[in-house]
C-alpha cells in the first residue's frame, strides 16, 4: 500500500494521466504483478458462494429492450422499450420507451443502461429514471455496484484510432453524486467490484485495481503472455481472461498463464472461437446484433482450490443464435437443441441453461438432456436481456412433449445440419463434424443425404465431405449410394461421387468397385467426377477391372470430348498398366501408336512408360550407389582394418611364399659361394604392398639377376602407413648356439664383430647349410616356440633357439619371425625350413 | 470378283450423300434414307456394290485415312446387307474420332439391321450426345420388338436433345405400352413427347393430354393434337372435343392451326356425316375466334 502512495505523486506527472480527483491510478509507471500489493486484495475477498440474486426485488428478474417492429395486419406498429420481466410470475413489472444503446445491467435496486451520449439510470422497480450523466465523445461500456457505490466506465478507441479514452467514475446509485472519477487516454473495459476494490480492465493487458473508496490503484495485474478482455466478479469469485479463464488469487501476480490458476480455452475448435464472456471494452448493445450471439456460457463453481477452475454442472454450453450445443468439461458433447428463435442471452445454471430469445421466450433447457424444463412467454419481441437470476431452479411447467422425448443426441445434430437457416452454415458445419465422430452407421447416410439437398450450401458440403473421410463406419451406406444412378424422369441426381469416392478410398471399400465400375461406364457421371470415379475403380480393383477399364479407354481415346482434358483416360490408362499385365502394356503401346489417339491421353500413356522406365533406373542407380557405398564402406572398413604397417611375420610369410623361387637362386649362389652364411633382403614397402629399393647381400650379380624377377613379383599386405622399411635374412647356416649367443650381443656392431671374430678363432664359424638343419615342426614339448605371428613387435620369435628363416626385424620395432618352429637347437631338425608343416 | 478402286470410291461418293441426308432424317424417315442409299433403278452409270466386296472393304475401316474409313463405310451400307454390321460394330467400339462414329452410327441406321441392337444398346451410353442421339435414332429405325423398351432409356437422358430424340422415336416405333413414360416425360418438359403421344396415344388417351393444356406452351401442344388430328384410328367425336376444346383456347396461334387442319378435309360436299360435322365444327370455331389481336389465352403460347 505504501508503494501505491508513493506512486500516487509520480502519477501526477505522467503524461497518460489526466484524472480529476485522485489522480493516483493509471499510470504507466505502476509496478504491475508486485506480491505484496495483491495480497491484501486477494485477502480481502469473501470467501467463494454460489451464485444468487442481488436485485432489490429479490426474485429473478430480466430486464430488456425490445425491438420495434412495423405495422402488420397482426398488430400495429411498436417502439423501442425497456421492460422488467419477473421470470417466477411471468409478469412484465413495467415497460418503457426507451430506445437503449446498450444491454441494460441489474445493480441492486437499479437499472443501468445508455442512450447515445449519455448513461441512464432507471429505478428497479418503476423503470422511472433516476438521473443521466453525459458521455461526450464515449460510449458507455458498463457498470458495478457495490453497497450504495456505482461504478462505471465509458471509453473509446478499443477498435483502434489515435482517439483512445477512458472514464472511470464512482457515482452514489441513486442520485448520480460523484464521488471520484478518472479520465485517461486509454481504453477501459467494464469495471467489477469485489471485496472493496473494483478491477478495471484497462488496455487489454491490464487489470488496474483500486480501492472504492478513492479510487486510488493498488495494484496493477498485467499478463505477460495473454490478452485480459475482460473481468468478471461473481459471488464464487473474481476472473478474468479473453479465450482463457484465469481466476484472481496469489497466483495472479505472476502474469502468466502457467503461473496462474487458469484454465483454457473452452472449446476453442467451435466456429468462430467463442469467448466465456462478452468482450469487456465494447458496450454490449442494446438493439438486435450479431455481437453476442455467439458465446460459450458456463458458470464457476464456489471453490478455493488455487490449481483448477472447477464449472457448475461440469457443463459449458456453447450458443450460436438459435442453437444450443452443451459439452462436459472435457468438451464431449452431451446434447443439442434447435430454438425457434435467435437467443439474446443465456444463464447457466446447476440444473441446466437458462435461454432468453428474441420472441419473448424464456426458456430452461435441461441439465442433463436439453429437454426444456421450464418455459415462460413474454409478448415482446426482444433485442437484448440483462439477467439477474442467481441460481434459478424453478419448478417443470411443461408438459412431456412427444417430440423432445424422441429427440436423441443424434437427431438433434442432424436437426442443426439440415437446418435451413444459411445464416448458420459454420454451426451447421460443427453439428456435421460433431455427428461424423459419432458411432451410429447410420450418420453416414444422413450425411449423405443432406448432401444430396440442392439447398445445402457449399461451406457445408466442405464440411460434409470432410467429415466422411474420416469416417470409419457407416461405409455400407457410402457402397450402397453408388446403387443410385441419375434419371431424369424420376428425378434423381447422381450420387455425390466427388464426396463418397474420396470416402471409400480413405477407409479403402474394396466392395465398392462395383458400383464405381458401373458409374464410370455410366454417361450420366457428371465429368468433374469422372477421373475420381476411374481413380476409386484403380485404386480399390484388381486385375478384374482390366476389362471395363479397356473398354473405356478404347472407346473415348480418340473421343473429341476428351481433347482438352485427359484426366480420365489418363487414371484409366494408369489402371490399365498397373493391373493389366503385359496384355494391358500392349494395349496401351497399341493406343500410344494410333495417330487418332488424342494428344492428352498419348502423353498420360508415354509418361506411364517413361515413368516406369525412369523408377527403374532410378531403382538400378540406387542399387549402384548402395552397392558402391557399401563396397566403399567394406574398403573403408577393411582400410581402418589393415595395420598400421607390416610386422616382420607377415613379411616373412611373403617370402616363405616363393621359397621355391629363392632356393634356386640361393642355392646357386652357394655353389658359388660355398661360404655363403646368409642372404639378406633390404627394402622398402609401399603401403599398397609393392616393394622398391630393393637392396641384397651379398652383391653377387648373378644371384641378383636370379632373385629380381622373382623379389619383383612379390605383394606384400597393404597397411596404412604410407611405406616402411624392411628387410628378409635367409640363414644358410644356421642351427649353432653360438648363432645364438650372437643374436643377444648388445652393442656397437665392432663390438660385435669383435666378438664374433673371437668365437670363431677369427673366423665365423660357418655351420652346416640351413635347409638341412631347418625341421617342418619341432616335436612337441621340444621347445617349440609359442610366439607365433608377430605383429607389430608384439610377438615375440619362437624361443626354441633355432632362427630358420627367421627375420631379423625390420625397422620400426617390427617383431621377428616366429613361426613356432623353433627347433630345439640344430641337432634334431634335419629338414628345410620352407618343407610343408606335417 | 474385286472391283476396281475408282468404281467403289465413286460408288462410296454416292452413297455418302445419302448417308449425309440421313442424319437428319429420324424415325420413318430413316427408313426413307436407307432406300435412299439404294441404287435408282435405271440408273446404269452408279456403280454397284456386293456383299462380295465385304472382305475387300472391311480392311479399310482399320485404315488411319479417314476419308478411307467413310469411303468403306459407305461401302458397307450400299451393300445393304446384315453380314456388314459386325464390322462397324467392331469399328465403334475400336473408338474412333467423332466423325467416323457418328457416320458409323448412321450407316447401321441406315442398315436398320437388328444385329446392330447389341451395339446401339451399348452406345446409348456414350458420354458424346450426339453419339447417344444417333444411337437412338438408329435402334428406332430397326424393326424388332425389343427395340421400344431400349428406346424408353433415352427420355432419362439427362440431354435434352438425346430425350427429344428418344421420344420422337417412340413416336414412331412405340405403342400404347409406352405412353405412361411418354406422358411422364411430358410432364418433365420433354416437349417431343407430345408428338409421341400424338402419335400413339389413343381416343382414351386425349383426356389425359388435354389436362395439359394450359399448363404446357400451347405451341407444344397443338404438336400433339396435330397428331391426333391427322390420324384415322382417331373417332370423330375425340377429334371434334379436341377443335372446341382448343375453340375455347381461341387465339391466332390456334385460328391458325384449325384454318391448316380445314385444309385437310376434302373440297366440296362430304358425303361421311361425321367428317361433314368435324369440318363444320372445325369452320365455326375458326369463325368464332378473331381474325386478329386475339392473343393466347391459355398456356403462353410461342
Amino acid at each position: 500500500m505504501s508503494r501505491a502512495i508513493l506512486f500516487s505523486a509520480m502519477a501526477s506527472l505522467t503524461v497518460g494521466c489526466v484524472s480529476n480527483v485522485p489522480t493516483d491510478a493509471f499510470s504507466y509507471q505502476f509496478p504491475d504483478n508486485v506480491q505484496e500489493d495483491l495480497a491484501p486484495i486477494v485477502a480481502a475477498q469473501p470467501a467463494p458462494a454460489a451464485d444468487s440474486i442481488t436485485n432489490a426485488i429479490g426474485e429473478p428478474l430480466a430486464v430488456v429492450t425490445t425491438h420495434p417492429t412495423e405495422a402488420t395486419e397482426e398488430g400495429p406498429a411498436t417502439q423501442a422499450e425497456l421492460a422488467c420481466l419477473n421470470l417466477v410470475s411471468g409478469e412484465v413489472l413495467w415497460r418503457k420507451p426507451f430506445e437503449a444503446m446498450t444491454r441494460p445491467e441489474i445493480l441492486g435496486d437499479v437499472v443501468v443502461t445508455s442512450i447515445r451520449g449519455s448513461v441512464v439510470v432507471l429505478d428497479l422497480r418503476s423503470g422511472d429514471e433516476l438521473w443521466r450523466e453525459e458521455l461526450d465523445d464515449l460510449a458507455y461500456v458498463g457498470a458495478s455496484r457495490s453497497g450504495n457505490t456505482l461504478v462505471w466506465v465509458a471509453s473509446v478507441g478499443v477498435a483502434g484510432g489515435a482517439n483512445r479514452k477512458g472514464r472511470l467514475a464512482a457515482v452514489d446509485a441513486r442520485s448520480g453524486r460523484e464521488l471520484w472519477e478518472h479520465r485517461i487516454e486509454g481504453v477501459l473495459g467494464h469495471p467489477q467490484l469485489r471485496g472493496g476494490y473494483i478491477f478495471v480492465p484497462w488496455d487489454r493487458q491490464n487489470i488496474a485495481i483500486l480501492k472504492l473508496q478513492d479510487g486510488i490503484e493498488v495494484a496493477r495485474l498485467r499478463t505477460t503472455d495473454d490478452v485480459i478482455g475482460w473481468v468478471r466478479a461473481e459471488p464464487q469469485g473474481v476472473f478474468y481472461g479473453y479465450r482463457g479463464i484465469y481466476k484472481f488469487n496469489e497466483r495472479s501476480a505472476s502474469g502468466t498463464k502457467e503461473g496462474s490458476t487458469y484454465r483454457l480455452a473452452p472449446l476453442a475448435e467451435a466456429p468462430r472461437e467463442p469467448l466465456v464472456q462478452d468482450d469487456g471494452y465494447y458496450p454490449t448493445p442494446g438493439t438486435r446484433s450479431a455481437r453476442g450471439r455467439i458465446r460459450v456460457y458456463y458458470e464457476p463453481e464456489p471453490s478455493t482450490d488455487t490449481e483448477t477452475i472447477p464449472v457448475e454442472g461440469d457443463r459449458f454450453y456453447f450458443v450460436y443464435f438459435r442453437y444450443v450445443f452443451a459439452f462436459d468439461g472435457e468438451e464431449n458433447l452431451s446434447w443439442a437443441r434447435v430454438l425457434p428463435r435467435d437467443i439474446v442471452r443465456a444463464h447457466a445454471l446447476t440444473n441446466g441453461v437458462l435461454t432468453i430469445a428474441e420472441d419473448g421466450n424464456a426458456r430452461l433447457l435441461g441439465h442433463d438432456d436439453g429437454k426444456t424444463v421450464w418455459e415462460q412467454d413474454y409478448d415482446l419481441e426482444l433485442a437484448s436481456a440483462g439477467l439477474d437470476v442467481g441460481d434459478f431452479s424453478p419448478p417443470s411447467n411443461v408438459e412431456a412433449n412427444p417430440a423432445d422425448e424422441a429427440r436423441t443426441l443424434r437427431s438433434s445434430l442432424a436437426e442443426i445440419a439440415g437446418d435451413p437457416d444459411n445464416r448458420l452454415v459454420p454451426a451447421r458445419a460443427y453439428a456435421v463434424e460433431l455427428l461424423a465422430k459419432m458411432e451410429e452407421p447410420e450418420i453416414t447416410r444422413d450425411l449423405l443425404d443432406l448432401y444430396a439437398q440442392r439447398s445445402t450450401p457449399g461451406a457445408l458440403r466442405e464440411a460434409i465431405g470432410n467429415a466422411l473421410r474420416v469416417r470409419e463406419v457407416g461405409t455400407e451406406f457410402l457402397v450402397a449410394a453408388l446403387e443410385q444412378h441419375y434419371d431424369y424422369l424420376e428425378d434423381t441426381p447422381a450420387p455425390p461421387l466427388g464426396l463418397i469416392v474420396p470416402a471409400l478410398l480413405e477407409q479403402r471399400v474394396d466392395g465398392a468397385v462395383e458400383g464405381l465400375v458401373a458409374h464410370m461406364m455410366d454417361h450420366e457421371t457428371p465429368r468433374a467426377e469422372l477421373a475420381t470415379v476411374i481413380r476409386g475403380v484403380v485404386e480399390l480393383g484388381d486385375e478384374n477391372v482390366v476389362p471395363p477399364l479397356t473398354t473405356f479407354l478404347t472407346l473415348y481415346h480418340a473421343d473429341s470430348l476428351f481433347q482438352e482434358n485427359g484426366d480420365a483416360l489418363a487414371v484409366a490408362a494408369e489402371g490399365l498398366f498397373r493391373h493389366g499385365g503385359e496384355e494391358g502394356r500392349e494395349v496401351l503401346q497399341a493406343l500410344m501408336a494410333q495417330p487418332r489417339t488424342r494428344e492428352p491421353t498419348q502423353l498420360a500413356i508415354q509418361g506411364l512408360f517413361d515413368r516406369e522406365q525412369a523408377d527403374a533406373a532410378a531403382a538400378a542407380r540406387a542399387e549402384a550407389e548402395a552397392a558402391e557405398a557399401a563396397a566403399a564402406e567394406a574398403a573403408r572398413a577393411e582400410a581402418a582394418a589393415r595395420p598400421v604397417k607390416l610386422s616382420q611375420a607377415q613379411i616373412n610369410e611373403v617370402f616363405v611364399a616363393h621359397t621355391e623361387h629363392l632356393r634356386g637362386c640361393i642355392e646357386g649362389e652357394l655353389e658359388r659361394n660355398p661360404r655363403l652364411g646368409q642372404v639378406r633382403f633390404a627394402f622398402i614397402i609401399n603401403s599398397d604392398g609393392t616393394s622398391e629399393e630393393m637392396r641384397y647381400a651379398p652383391t653377387s650379380d648373378p644371384m641378383i639377376e636370379c632373385l629380381r624377377p622373382v623379389v619383383e613379383e612379390l605383394r606384400f599386405p597393404q597397411f596404412r602407413q604410407r611405406r616402411q622399411r624392411a628387410s628378409f635374412t635367409v640363414s644358410l647356416r644356421g642351427g649353432g648356439s653360438d648363432q645364438a649367443e650372437e643374436e643377444v650381443v648388445m652393442g656397437p656392431w665392432w663390438q660385435r664383430a669383435q666378438q664374433r671374430s673371437e668365437a670363431a678363432g677369427g673366423e665365423r664359424h660357418i655351420g652346416r647349410p640351413w635347409w638341412q638343419i631347418r625341421r617342418a615342426q619341432a616335436p612337441a614339448g621340444g621347445g617349440q616356440g609359442d610366439g607365433g605371428q608377430g605383429d607389430d613387435g608384439q610377438d615375440g620369435q619362437g624361443d626354441g633357439g633355432g632362427q630358420d628363416g627367421q627375420g631379423d626385424g625390420g625397422e620400426g620395432g617390427d617383431g621377428g619371425f616366429g613361426d613356432g618352429q623353433g627347433d630345439g637347437g640344430d641337432g634334431g631338425g634335419d629338414q628345410p625350413w620352407w618343407l610343408p608343416s606335417e | 470378283m474385286s472391283m476396281k478402286r475408282s468404281n467403289l470410291r465413286d460408288l462410296a461418293r454416292a452413297v455418302g450423300i445419302c448417308l449425309t441426308l440421313a442424319v437428319v432424317a429420324t424415325g420413318a424417315e430413316a427408313q426413307r434414307g436407307r432406300r435412299a442409299a439404294e441404287p435408282a433403278e435405271g440408273d446404269s452409270r452408279r456403280p454397284t456394290v456386293t456383299i462380295a466386296e465385304l472382305d475387300t472393304v472391311t480392311p479399310k475401316l482399320e485404315s488411319a485415312d479417314a476419308d478411307e474409313v467413310r469411303e468403306a463405310l459407305d461401302l458397307l451400307v450400299a451393300m445393304d446387307d446384315a453380314r456388314v454390321v459386325p464390322p462397324i460394330a467392331a469399328l465403334l467400339r475400336s473408338g474412333r474420332e467423332d466423325r467416323i462414329t457418328d457416320r458409323a452410327l448412321n450407316a447401321l441406321k441406315v442398315l436398320a439391321a437388328p444385329q446392330s441392337i447389341e451395339v446401339l444398346t451399348e452406345f446409348r451410353n456414350h458420354r458424346r450426345p450426339g453419339a447417344r442421339r444417333r444411337a437412338y435414332q438408329a435402334l428406332a429405325a430397326i424393326d424388332d420388338r425389343r427395340v421400344p423398351g431400349l428406346l424408353e432409356r433415352g427420355l432419362r437422358d439427362s440431354d435434352r436433345t438425346v430425350r427429344g430424340a428418344a421420344a420422337l422415336a417412340l413416336g414412331e416405333v412405340g405403342s400404347r405400352a409406352n405412353l405412361d413414360v411418354l406422358f411422364l416425360a411430358f410432364e418433365r418438359n420433354v416437349v417431343e413427347a407430345a408428338i409421341a403421344i400424338g402419335k400413339v396415344g389413343g381416343n382414351d388417351s386425349i383426356a389425359r393430354y388435354t389436362e395439359s393444356l394450359g399448363r404446357e406452351p400451347l405451341g407444344v401442344m397443338l404438336s400433339g393434337y396435330h397428331e391426333f388430328l391427322r390420324r384415322d384410328d382417331i373417332s370423330k367425336d375425340k377429334k371434334t372435343e379436341i377443335v372446341e376444346r382448343l375453340g375455347e383456347v381461341s387465339g391466332t396461334m390456334v385460328r391458325r392451326f384449325l384454318q391448316e387442319y380445314l385444309g385437310t378435309f376434302p373440297e366440296g360436299r362430304i358425303r361421311n356425316q361425321a367428317v361433314r360435322e368435324l369440318k363444320e365444327t372445325v369452320e365455326q370455331t375458326i369463325r368464332r375466334i378473331p381474325a386478329e389481336g386475339g392473343g393466347e389465352t391459355m398456356g403462353g403460347g410461342q
